[in-house]
């Protein structure tokens, strides 16, 4: 695998050049996923889709700075298939929603220089596209190809309920803060769905007029409660109440298919959307946008925004690069082509 | 079953299984249909001239196919099976390990599932490096053996968003052109929604381009999604269809996609089997399609007592059924038996394939000979051959029936006490090698009554075996006359006449004429075996035989005259649309013998389907004598009787008929003073052309 940009590790990496011990050698082209830590540390997910291997791998970079620099990274790891997604899970668990059908637990271990498996469970039948896990750390929820969604107890190691309600590929679930119960998914069948496990029948569909293409990212508003924000494959964004769906406020700010969004940390939240239209968005509350990165060469697959400083959002795709843009806040200066490149 | 360790393994089995298995379905058989007729040279398969080749020829190879299972006979106990995988991390290691469990093929994908390209903007279009992996994973040998293609989910034709719509339609070109630049066998195609015309256009596309032999299996599933889906949304319960019209759903999608795509003969199904299966008239509608491959998802396997996987019992009945179409069976998802080795499922359903009914002795005697067409027989225009008598001498049934409609007419005619002093004239017209003269001896043996018998034969070569009977075997009692029964001028008037002239259409072979002619023969009060007989038609579907027809098509006649023709063929692959109606009746002997022979009936049928017609099936049933019979009816079928197999009229245009509607069918007898032909044409739902005018593209020769 070849890297696109190789940071010269001549000068700046001598003395921290320090692999820990099973890391693989070399990370796979294709980044599907970022998120940080609340004490900074940065997890990537990896995957090659093209070359011989259709293989995987975990990486945590304590200095995101130097991601996705092999060399530099804390802990890393070789998945027998490709990532789809992965998530935290509290401090030192990550779950993965792999190629091969499974649902894998993985820990960091040995003061953070390993991570080890803990399970790794083939209860989807065909690739798992998404995984979410709730505010509690317990539970959490997938969503494969195979059109099922699915509850797991982590601890337990167990699948809780397993839903077939969709009946396309599962595109995206998304655990509501705060509620250990309640998710949403959405599917190639057009439907965005509003679980909550503990009612006999637990979907309630969403039917929302502002989009009328597949749904294909969906994530809560982390202040209010009952607002989650929605992304279609025609690269619309729209806000929606699930108490008044039909009213939502929606905006073309992609030209093709959203795969993900973040919310920042800010008093009224910044969302940043990404696409397969190569380009990262920073949307206010009115979904006017406030910063737009054109940097990325492909596919821009992960997104998440710094824990230590507001104003910078990381982002990763598919042609391996992984991008730190500083966004203005609003009662700053106006949006501004000052991304980062590392 | 084998034990679960001992699972012989892999590669060399692989691959001389497998060379059979994406292959054998479309290639194999053919080979084995051309080396039936092969010393005819390169004649099409349906066609050779009206000549004796037809009906018994073919039974000849079939006989000796039957007898001495060659390789193919072999072939079909074993089932073959494939294992359907979106996650192939390493491609040769995973094949070697689907190797190990036993199957004998992998789909997969070719382009890995998640990749989604962009053919239209920048800078993802720039996209640098190969978009896959390259072809030198593996040998071309096994490429083009092993691998059947999966498309990617994600490409969608007929979306309504352009950018996906255009995007879709130049990977799925990508893809399949990948395909056959690797030479896989077979590629699988997700049909998963009503509408689909980009698909298909794109399909018919790269099919009329370039020059690969890959055949397209569409994946089907049995149900619809949309209505497997658990009852889990508040505000969307799953609709409960009144009538059970949301069964057939998924065939209409077949359907209309393979009517866009001109019923392609490389274009397939792969029916996805789900936990739920559909109502019975719905699965036999399938029956009648070109189901290559079944999939079957390990999640619709149950658990039996000692953990390992079973299907239930209305599982197991339509695997049977699918097992007798030599579909190849396909298993999709995870391994939901951790306690037993995945292998526990292919097991399975080999287990299945050695417990299914046995077939029975029609079917052996048959095998090889579904729904392949051959010309009816032409017996008076043409000269037997001596292998087409051996072959039919054979039938277990046809002579014993003889034999015993004699027997009672003797009984009938001749009372106990002038057994001694009277003696009946048989006379045997069409008497070929003489096994109607042997069923009458026997049969005047076993009623103790004497009969002397003329032996009637026009083919001057099988008279040259009566005439070595007679003079070895049977004497005086047997006079052989070397004439047409319609021209000779018997020395006396017979007490019976008995023949063997039906076809599997009862008249076809012009046995009205023959009977009427020789009719003079008769003594007033006489009787005639067969005394009746009646031919049946059934309206049918199958795309199969549609295609079989079309095929037939020649450059120096009609175009559409191979739509004009009835054929011989053994039904298999089809779906009958309604119960068998009688069509056209004769009785012998005949108050006026010179009566016009000619006949019309308009038939009507009501259909419970939505469906597609093809065609009709003919069969016939014939009273040798008093309650002595012989049938090819389906319901009334002699058991083990091969003669005859059913006919087949074709029609020029598949004709769509909905649920509840009725299909009319007018159906001609046409006699000339030289020839017989039939005309046919459907008035309803809808008319169709008049088929055969004036016997334009096929007749029977007096």
């Amino acid at each position: 695998m070849q890297e696109p940009e190789q940071p010269d590790g001549g000068a700046s990496g001598g003395p921290e050049w320090n692999i820990p011990p099973n890391a693989p050698a070399c990370m796979e082209r294709h980044l599907e996923g970022a998120h940080y830590r609340p004490d900074g540390a940065l997890l990537l997910g990896a995957s090659s889709l093209s070359g011989r291997c259709w293989v995987g791998s975990i990486w945590v970079f304590k200095d995101p700075e130097r991601a996705p620099n092999e060399g530099f990274c804390s802990a890393g790891v070789q998945t027998e298939a490709g990532i789809a997604d992965l998530k935290w899970v509290a401090d030192k668990g990550i779950l993965v929603a792999s190629d091969s059908g499974a649902v894998e637990l993985w820990e960091l271990d040995e003061n953070e220089t390993l991570i080890v498996n803990k399970f790794c469970k083939y209860e989807h039948d065909d690739i798992v596209t998404t995984v979410s896990v709730f505010t509690n750390a317990i539970q959490a929820v997938s969503g494969s190809k195979d059109f099922c969604v699915k509850v797991w107890d982590i601890p337990q190691q167990t699948v809780l309920h397993s839903y077939r309600a969709h009946s396309s590929p599962v595109t995206c679930v998304a655990s509501c803060p705060g509620k250990d119960t309640v998710f949403l998914s959405c599917a190639e069948d057009d439907r965005i769905l509003l679980w909550d496990t503990r009612c006999p029948k637990p979907a309630t569909r969403i039917v929302c007029s502002a989009s009328a293409y597949l749904p294909t990212s969906v994530m809560w508003h982390p202040q209010q409660s009952d607002t989650f924000v929605l992304g279609d494959e025609n690269g619309t964004v729209a806000l929606v109440d699930t108490k008044n769906p039909d009213s939502a406020l929606s905006s073309a700010v992609h030209s093709q298919t959203i795969t993900g969004f973040a919310f920042s940390t800010h008093s009224s939240p910044l969302l940043a959307s990404i696409s397969e239209d190569c380009s990262v968005a920073v949307l206010d509350s009115s979904l006017s946008e406030v910063f737009r990165s054109r940097s990325h060469r492909d596919f821009v697959r992960g997104l998440s925004w710094s824990p230590l400083n507001k104003a910078l959002l990381s982002t990763v795709g598919w042609d391996h690069q992984v991008l730190h843009h500083t966004v203005p806040t609003q009662t700053t200066e106006a949006a501004g082509s000052n991304s980062v490149h590392d | 079953m084998t034990g679960n360790g001992t699972f012989p393994v892999p590669r060399t089995r692989l691959v001389l299984a497998v060379l059979s298995p994406p292959l054998r379905s479309p290639i194999g058989r053919l080979d084995r249909k051309r080396s039936a007729v092969g010393r005819r040279g390169p004649v099409r398969r349906c066609d050779w001239p009206a000549g004796p080749g037809a009906r018994l020829a073919e039974m000849a190879a079939a006989a000796a196919a039957a007898a001495a299972p060659g390789p193919c006979g072999a072939g079909g106990s074993r089932v073959s099976s494939g294992r359907d995988l979106s996650c192939v991390p390493e491609v040769a290691e995973t094949l070697g390990a689907v190797a190990r469990q036993g199957f004998d093929f992998l789909c997969m994908p070719v382009f890995h599932p998640r990749y989604r390209r962009e053919f239209t903007h920048q800078p993802a279009r720039g996209r640098p490096g190969p978009h896959t992996r390259s072809d030198l994973l593996l040998s071309g040998r096994d490429w083009n053996t092993l691998i059947v293609g999966k498309l990617s989910p994600w490409i969608r034709p007929d979306a309504k968003v352009e950018a996906v719509r255009r995007n879709s339609e130049a990977a799925m070109l990508q893809e399949l052109n990948f395909g056959a630049y690797l030479g896989l066998p077979a590629f699988l195609l997700p049909l998963m929604q009503g509408e689909n015309p980009n698909l298909a256009r794109v399909l018919s596309t790269h099919i009329h381009t370039g020059h690969h032999s890959t055949m397209f299996w569409m994946r089907v599933p049995l149900l619809a999604p949309e209505d497997l889906r658990d009852d889990l949304i508040e505000n969307e319960p799953v609709p409960v269809p009144e009538d059970g019209s949301g069964d057939e759903k998924t065939w209409i999608w077949w359907h209309n996609f393979r009517t866009l795509c001109d019923y392609n003969k490389r274009i397939a199904v792969a029916l996805e089997v789900g936990p739920d299966l559909p109502s019975n008239h719905v699965i036999d509608r399938w029956l009648g399609e070109p189901i290559k491959a079944a999939i079957l998802p390990t999640s619709i396997f149950l658990t039996n007592k000692k953990g390992f996987p079973v299907l239930s019992k209305m599982h197991q009945r339509l695997v049977f059924r699918l097992l007798k179409l030599e579909v190849q069976f396909i298993v999709w998802g995870a391994h939901h038996h951790p306690e037993k080795e995945f292998c526990s499922y292919l097991q399975y359903l080999e287990y299945l394939s050695q417990n299914r009914p046995p077939p029975s002795a029609y079917e052996l005697f048959a095998k090889g000979y579904e729904d392949y067409l051959q010309s009816p027989l032409q017996p008076l225009m043409d000269n037997l051959e001596s292998q087409t008598y051996e072959v039919f001498e054979k039938d277990p049934i046809k002579y014993s029936q003889y034999q015993q409609a004699i027997y009672r007419c003797l009984l009938d005619r001749v009372p106990e006490e002038e057994k001694e002093t009277t003696v009946q004239v048989v006379m045997v017209l069409g008497a070929g090698r003489g096994p109607l003269v042997n069923a009458t001896l026997r049969a005047s043996r076993q009623a103790g009554r004497r009969v002397k018998i003329y032996a009637v034969e026009k083919n001057p070569n099988a008279v040259v075996t009566l005439e070595s009977w007679q003079y070895e075997e049977w004497g005086s009692q047997v006079t052989v006359v070397s004439s047409d029964m319609r021209e000779w001028s018997a020395p006396e008037q017979a007490d019976l006449l008995v023949s063997e002239l039906l076809g599997s259409f009862a008249d076809n072979e012009l046995s009205p004429e023959c009977l009427d002619g020789a009719q003079h023969c008769l003594r007033a009060g006489g009787v005639s075996i067969p005394s009746t007989y009646t031919s049946f038609l059934a309206p049918i579907s199958s795309s199969k035989l549609y295609n079989e027809v079309r095929a037939c098509r020649e450059k120096d006649r009609h175009p559409e005259a191979q739509f004009e023709m009835p054929y011989v063929v053994r039904l298999h692959n089809f779906h009958q649309l309604a119960p068998p109606q009688p069509c056209f009746t004769f009785h012998h002997p005949h108050p006026d013998p010179d009566r016009d022979k000619s006949q019309y009936r308009q038939l009507e049928f009501a259909v419970e389907v939505n469906t597609v017609l093809h065609g009709f099936a003919g069969y016939f049933e014939t009273t040798l004598y008093g309650d002595v019979a012989l049938s090819i009816r389906p319901e009334t079928h002699s058991p083990g009787m091969f003669s005859w197999f059913p006919i087949f009229f074709p029609i020029k245009q598949p004709l769509a008929v909905r649920a509840g509607e009725r299909v009319r069918v007018a159906f001609w007898r046409c006699a000339g003073p030289r020839k017989v032909w039939y005309e046919w044409a459907v008035t309803a739902p809808g008319c169709s052309a008049l088929h055969n005018p004036s016997g334009r593209s096929s007749t029977i020769g007096l």
